[in-house]
């Protein structure tokens, strides 16, 4: 008989249940701060900037002077971009500081008006046709547009003639690059006190007798370096574009709060890290940024197919998996074509 | 089929979530509150709770765990809903003689249970769920919703016993 009483004092209290118009309007407005507040932890968070939300860099290399992070980074006045972005991120590790190659290539897209950053994965083997040149493998397009005799590498060139080969292999057009010297994801890595990284398989160190084990560890920026550099994996460099992405999850969830740290994530990060984009300016690319809350991988394969001509092997893409996801870019309808395909992606954040 | 979208999952949902609160909470500012800050993370994270077998049940997980965790939050928060209850208890009238006040009282002695007694409590005679469900929601064992209705019942029991003997 408790039993009866009890459903009719619920029912009876359900006059009590405010009306449900006004607040979901309070949430929509609850919304739009909070993405606009997740973005300013996550500029915060600074080297997320790296990968991740790639037009982030440019924030960072805008700001750097201005100790004032929190209202210079807030989108004032730019006018929206109503136009999809892609922007294409290059991981580049050094030969003793003589030459570039780059080791990870990230094509980051963000759809007209969307909240979530697409990031495909291109392998640095892929065999891929540079233009006015010839056939060679995407990591080292780099290599070859950077590359000045008797002079420093010019990194900018070899970030452009990355893009316009890109563009040439996937028919994916190339609004901006992002270049990360992995040199500078240390600085960035210990200038906030180590980044946490969760691993789902151990990775033995490159020297040594250590090994990175499974699951959750902070390591601090030389650590972190050796354990992103390592390729002797079983699935080889995917495996390590796996550890790449890890990586980028731990920077975002990292935080500053202290000013002074905050502004030597900034410096580490402007330093390791160069933007070069023709068609976008900062303020909007910084909008963009603002909206996005989501990190979302888009699987293209992994099963590469190898190919070796002159004795040089080269990888090449499953076109019966990455064609759709190309064209979809290109065509301003990857949205649709992820729902469509829900299997296609992993959610990065 | 085209996926639910976060709108058109408010417009059918939103009523009977804010109820659904309404009884966990007992109060219409603290259910509004557990709600509001529920649905600003559905909706920050629709596409992953869109893609649940049943996108109300999974947030009404949300809504309870996020109810149970107030327990853990800031001492401030600790003292304000410690408090909540007591005064509710003293405001409402005694009366003895009129069976609405009896059923008032429910309400006030459902204040003092223990949260996730309530919450399994509400589950069963509110929403009408079976134990396995309730089990999901609170993210226990079927038995342990078991013994804690069960527990919660006795000391209502308890309580009607002493003021209406």
């Amino acid at each position: 008989m408790i039993e009866e009483q009890l459903r009719e004092t619920f029912e009876r209290h359900e006059t009590l249940a405010p009306p449900s118009a006004p607040l979901r309007e309070a949430i929509d407005r609850a919304v739009v701060r909070r993405r606009r507040h997740r973005l300013t932890r996550r500029l915060t968070g600074a080297a997320a900037a790296l990968i991740a939300a790639a037009s982030l860099p440019f924030a960072l290399n805008t700001t750097a002077a201005l100790p004032e992070i929190e209202n210079t980074m807030l989108p004032g006045a730019a006018p929206p971009v109503d136009r999809p972005l892609t922007v294409a991120v290059l991981g580049v590790d050094d030969d003793g500081g003589r030459s570039y190659r780059a080791d990870t290539v990230l094509v980051v897209h963000v759809p007209a008006g969307s909240h979530t950053a697409y990031l495909v994965s291109l392998p640095r083997d892929l065999l891929v046709e540079i233009p006015d040149r010839g056939r060679a493998r995407l990591g080292e397009t780099f290599y070859f547009g950077s590359q000045r005799k008797g002079q420093a590498p010019d990194l900018p060139a070899g970030a452009d003639l990355t893009a316009r080969t890109i563009t040439a292999t996937t028919g994916v057009p190339v609004d901006a690059t992002v270049t990360v010297r992995f040199s500078g994801l240390r600085a960035v890595t210990d200038a906030l006190g180590g980044v946490q990284i969760c691993l789902d398989r151990p990775v033995p160190a490159r020297r040594g007798d250590r090994v990175y084990p499974a699951g959750c560890q902070r390591l601090d920026g030389r650590s972190m370096l050796d354990l992103l550099r390592q390729r002797r994996l079983p699935h080889g460099v995917y495996d390590r574009d796996a550890n790449g992405r890890a990586f980028v999850r731990g920077l975002l969830s990292s935080s500053v709060s202290d000013p002074i740290q905050l502004a030597r994530v900034v410096r580490a990060a402007t330093d390791g890290i160069s933007v070069a984009g023709a068609e976008v300016t900062t303020p909007q690319l910084l909008r963009v940024a603002t909206e996005i809350d989501t990190v979302t991988a888009v699987d293209i394969g992994s099963d590469f197919r190898g190919v070796t001509i002159d004795n040089v092997e080269y990888e090449r893409l499953d076109p019966a998996r990455s064609t759709p996801v190309f064209v979809a870019i290109k065509e301003n309808r990857l949205t649709d074509w992820v729902a469509a395909n829900p299997r296609a992606v992993r959610d990065g954040t | 089929m085209t996926p639910l979208t976060y709108e058109e999952f408010a417009d059918v949902q939103l009523g009977a979530m804010l109820r659904y609160a309404v009884m966990l909470c007992g109060d219409p500012h603290l259910a509004q509150d557990l709600v509001q800050e529920t649905m600003v993370r559905v909706q920050l994270n629709w596409r992953k709770v869109a893609r649940a077998d049943a996108p109300d049940r999974y947030v009404r997980r949300m809504i309870t765990n996020q109810y149970l965790d107030w327990r853990r939050g800031s001492w401030l928060r600790r003292v304000l809903l410690r408090a909540e209850p007591d005064e509710a208890s003293r405001v409402s009238p005694v009366d003895h003689a009129q069976t609405t006040a009896d059923r008032d009282q429910i309400w006030t002695w459902l204040a003092r249970l223990p949260k996730a007694q309530r919450a399994a409590l509400v589950l069963r005679y509110y929403e009408d769920l079976p134990d396995a469900e309730i089990a999901e929601i609170l993210g226990c064992a079927v038995g342990t919703v078991r013994s804690s209705i069960s527990r919660a019942l006795a000391t209502l029991r308890a309580e009607m016993v002493e003021t209406c003997p």
